[in-house]
């Protein structure tokens, strides 16, 4: 190996130092996803009527490789029904211990209920918690089951970690602007390092 | 009869239909209308094949072709529909050409255009018929732009039955089970064209075999209303069993869930039910989810006055111990309901051997049985006169009612092949004349038989039997048709069997003298193989009336007598009128649940197998004499089922464990049988004979208001 060789690797190295960081200080930053980013699901609505677009066909627990999701279904009340036609979920339940997030839900279901958002943040404390029900998941909803409970006794609003163009499938779904610059408790507005979430967020 | 298929040359008997030949020939056909036990009508038009045969000139001899010098085959025009087609001797048939397929693709296309699809919300979505066979021979696409029709998604036939009117594809099964099967037509098509729809004029559905329909139908539009939307059919665990409603036995399969019971479909046996079940056996299974106990519970502070709290196995054990200790264990009674398997039959058996006391019973019985052999129930089907006595048929042994009307319609059945039940056979004709003078029932209340029978009369069976015996000059047609008659048949029911070993020898006398076969119809659903146990009472007051013992096992009875004041272990499901007097409450395991062997009313014995039900800590009446003797510290010599089987097969000479799928006749002689009950015994259980059976009536709407009325309030 010769000194031209090394001189060449370390001029890569140099010349990355003055390059702009490709890492963020998440979570002081919020991260920056791609709209089709696979995370927690939403369960949608139909526009309009509000209606819940579920319709407890379990096909995406058919689909499912993981086992993760368990669907009830029972009748609609016509007076009052959850679901257009006869049939709703009565129970909607994901384990997202075992989901692997791949998608095959969303592409099994038959009216576009269930779709893969983007909140990634999911750590809890205690296995049960993971298990997701529909009011877990209903579009509407946000955060993570933890984040929601420690938004309930802290009285602040949930806090999202990341940012995101919302993709058209997700129906109604609008992630939280991210409080913390607001609050001032971060540094990210004015961080030069990252310019694109400045740009998103006009 | 040579017949050759795609070029497959097969040899298939005469009368078979072209839709068999094809698949005696491994070949596939699709088809909707077509049903192994019903006529063929060649309604739905979707088995299209190219068919065509030789045929004889003037001089009588075959023609033939010019070029070959083989027969020449004349084809069809059009494809030919193969369900209503016959094969014949020389017949060609094509039907995997691709005009075949071209054909069956654009009839499914036609099927489809007022076909919802709306298969994710259909209870039958993945079980179904029309959406197999649109996968396997549709386009996968349709042409039709236009409005489908639309009409009543949600309409109840009955309690227990509902129709979608939208996705009926008119295949006329319904309409032709209910003429053909039952022989009650409750149902038919309504308007023309596309405007057509089944319903009945009637209210509800008014037969006992309604829900019959709803394993026929080939589309989701008749589906079972008491499982609706509680699952997929890929999600339930299928266990094929057989159901113990009754003394029938008809093959079942028990569809279960997240560890409940949920739906219950009739599964094929040529030999019993076909496949047919009487509307008990299908939708009266709620009772087991409501309010059922799966823990021991014992008494708070000992008394029975104290309020019941669940407690451990080994804790009920501990007060078992205690309390029989006391007591000798010639003393005790062990008593069981009658619908018990045979391995618990035997196990029970020998631990009131082991005890030495003479105090055991089964409930409800019979106080003598017949020792003849009893008919099958093909031969039923077959008969060619049958005189019922003091029977309700429809309520006793509901299925054994179709094959009665089997036997009016000339006793034909489908032929079977390789390949199964024959698919669509010729010789079943619509609207079948049926031969009522072959059928005679005498029972002392009108029931559903009377208005099928030739001659019926409202007497009580016991004395149209005497008089029958005394050659009553009343009866002189009767007597002309059974000495007229090859196979005659005499079905005793409760009315007549619940009288005794006199009345029971009249009849033996009668069938004798005619050369007749004699079926009593069983108290409880395996009456005929406990009755070649010894488990009938050999003291007296050892019999479950009197219960005059120290201590008692009573498993899965509703009640006990009223001065019965000793130490009382109840075994059951529920809470029972016999359970709210207990001391000790155990759990016990429903039929569903268990494994064993169950003996039906012609002595066939049939698997049963347990279904993936949740029941806690419940146990089967082998764990109760287990827990037992574990309390009185004896090793009973029967603790499971392969141990019993093993005593079986040391007794009968038979696997009680790899019985075919259709069951096995018993043959019980040379055996130690308990069939002669001793006349001290002779006490009469009341029998039940409703087909909801008590059990099924036990939890809150178990069973549809209407059909309650129907069934049970209908008597009195």
């Amino acid at each position: 190996m010769g000194v031209m060789e090394i001189a060449k690797g370390m001029g890569i190295t140099l010349s990355k130092l003055f390059q702009k960081p490709v890492t963020i200080c998440y979570p002081e930053q919020p991260a920056q996803l791609k709209a089709r980013f696979r995370g927690r699901h939403v369960l949608t609505r139909h526009p309009g009527t509000g209606l819940e677009k579920c319709i407890g066909c379990s096909l995406c627990a058919a689909a499912c490789p993981a086992y993760a999701i368990y669907v009830e279904a029972a009748e609609n009340d016509p007076k009052s029904p959850h679901s257009p036609g006869e049939r709703y979920a009565s129970v909607y339940e994901i384990n997202m211990l075992r989901c692997i997030f791949c998608g095959m839900c969303e592409e099994a279901c038959p009216t576009g209920a269930i779709v893969l958002g983007n909140e990634f943040e999911l750590a809890d404390y205690r296995y049960g918690d993971f298990v997701y029900g529909k009011e877990d998941m209903m579009v509407g909803t946000q955060g993570s089951k933890l984040q929601r409970r420690e938004a309930r006794t802290s009285g602040k609003p949930v806090v999202m970690g990341f940012e995101v163009s919302v993709r058209e499938e997700l129906e109604g779904v609008k992630y939280a602007p991210d409080r913390r610059v607001s609050d001032g408790e971060s540094n990210r507005a004015s961080n030069p390092a990252n310019p694109e979430s400045a740009g998103r967020k006009a | 009869m040579k017949v050759t298929v795609d070029g497959r040359t097969i040899e298939v008997p005469t009368g078979t239909s072209a839709i068999d030949a094809v698949f005696a020939a491994g070949l596939d056909v699709p088809y909707f209308c077509s049903q192994p036990y019903l006529s063929p009508i060649g309604a739905c038009r979707m088995c299209l094949v190219e068919a065509g045969s030789p045929r004889k000139g003037p001089d009588g001899t075959l023609i033939l072709d010019e070029k070959t010098g083989q027969p020449k085959i004349f084809w069809f025009p059009k494809p030919q529909a193969s369900c209503t087609l016959m094969a014949s001797e020389g017949m060609v048939i094509v039907s995997q050409s691709a005009s075949v397929k071209k054909a069956q693709a654009g009839m499914m296309e036609f099927t489809l255009i007022n076909h919802p699809l709306d298969c994710p919300t259909c209870d039958k979505g993945g079980a179904c018929e029309l959406q197999d066979r649109a996968y396997e021979y549709g386009y996968g696409d349709s042409r039709f732009e236009f409005d489908r029709r639309h009409a009543d998604k949600h309409y109840n036939l009955s309690e227990n039955v509902v129709l979608d009117q939208e996705r009926c594809i008119h295949c006329k099964r319904c309409v032709r089970y209910f003429e053909e099967v039952p022989g009650e037509e409750v149902l038919d098509f309504i308007e023309r064209g596309s405007y057509t729809f089944i319903d009945s004029a009637e209210e509800g559905l008014p037969s006992n075999f309604s829900g019959n329909i709803t394993d026929i139908c080939p589309v989701g539009a008749l589906l079972d209303n008491v499982s609706r939307f509680r699952g997929r059919n890929w999600e339930y665990d299928h266990t094929a069993t057989v159901c113990t409603a009754c003394s029938v036995g008809c093959s079942i399969t028990v569809d279960a869930r997240n560890g409940q019971l949920e739906r219950i479909q009739g599964r094929e046996n040529y030999q019993v039910n076909q496949t047919w079940l009487c509307d008990g056996g299908r939708f009266g299974h709620t009772w087991l989810r409501h309010e059922r106990i799966t823990t021991p519970m014992i008494r708070e502070g000992g008394t029975r006055a104290g309020a019941w709290v669940p407690a451990t196995w080994d804790e009920a054990i501990r007060l078992i111990r205690g309390k029989l200790g006391e007591i000798s264990s010639k003393n005790i009674g062990l008593y069981s309901h009658a619908d018990i398997t045979l391995e618990e039959g035997l196990a029970l058996e020998r631990f009131a051997a082991q005890l030495g006391t003479d105090s055991v019973d089964h409930a409800p019985r019979y106080s003598s049985a017949s020792t003849l052999v009893p008919p099958t129930l093909l031969e039923v089907s077959q008969a060619d006169f049958v005189l019922v006595l003091g029977a309700d048929v429809h309520e006793e042994a509901p299925v054994l009612a179709l094959r009665l009307e089997e036997m009016l319609k000339g006793g034909l059945l489908p032929a079977r092949y390789e390949h199964g039940t024959a698919i669509a056979d010729l010789r079943m004709p619509e609207r079948v004349v049926r031969q009522r003078h072959k059928l005679v029932v005498f029972s002392s209340k009108s029931n559903l038989l009377h208005g099928k029978a030739g001659l019926a009369a409202e007497i009580s069976g016991a004395s149209a039997l005497h008089d029958l015996l005394a050659g009553s000059a009343a009866f002189a047609d009767i007597f002309k048709s059974l000495e007229a008659a090859q196979k005659p048949i005499v079905i005793l029911g409760a009315e007549v069997a619940c009288l005794g070993r006199a009345v029971l020898q009249e009849a033996e006398t009668l069938v004798q003298k005619y050369n007749a076969k004699l079926l009593v119809l069983p108290a409880a659903s395996n009456s005929s193989g406990l009755s070649h146990l010894q488990l009938v009472p050999r003291g007296k007051g050892s019999s479950l009336q009197a219960m005059q013992v120290g201590a008692a096992l009573v498993s899965r009875l509703e009640q006990v007598p009223a001065d019965f004041a000793g130490f009382l272990m109840v075994h059951d499901t529920h809470l029972t009128e016999a359970a709210t007097r207990a001391d000790v409450f155990l759990p016990a395991v429903s039929s569903y649940e268990k494994r064993g062997t169950f003996i039906n009313l012609e002595g066939r014995a049939l698997t049963l197998r347990g279904a993936a039900i949740d029941a806690g800590e419940s146990v089967d009446l082998m764990g109760v004499i287990g827990a037992l003797g574990d309390a009185l510290n004896l090793k009973p010599e029967i603790r499971g089922v392969r141990s019993a089987q093993r005593e079986f097969q040391k007794r009968l000479n038979i696997d009680l464990s790899s019985l075919p799928d259709e069951g096995q006749i018993i043959n019980w002689s040379g055996t130690s049988s308990a069939a002669t009950f001793s006349a001290a015994t002779s006490s009469v259980h009341s029998s039940v004979t409703t087909m909801w059976k008590p059990n099924m009536l036990r939890g809150k709407n178990v069973v549809p208001q209407q059909a309650r009325e129907l069934f049970v309030g209908g008597d009195d």
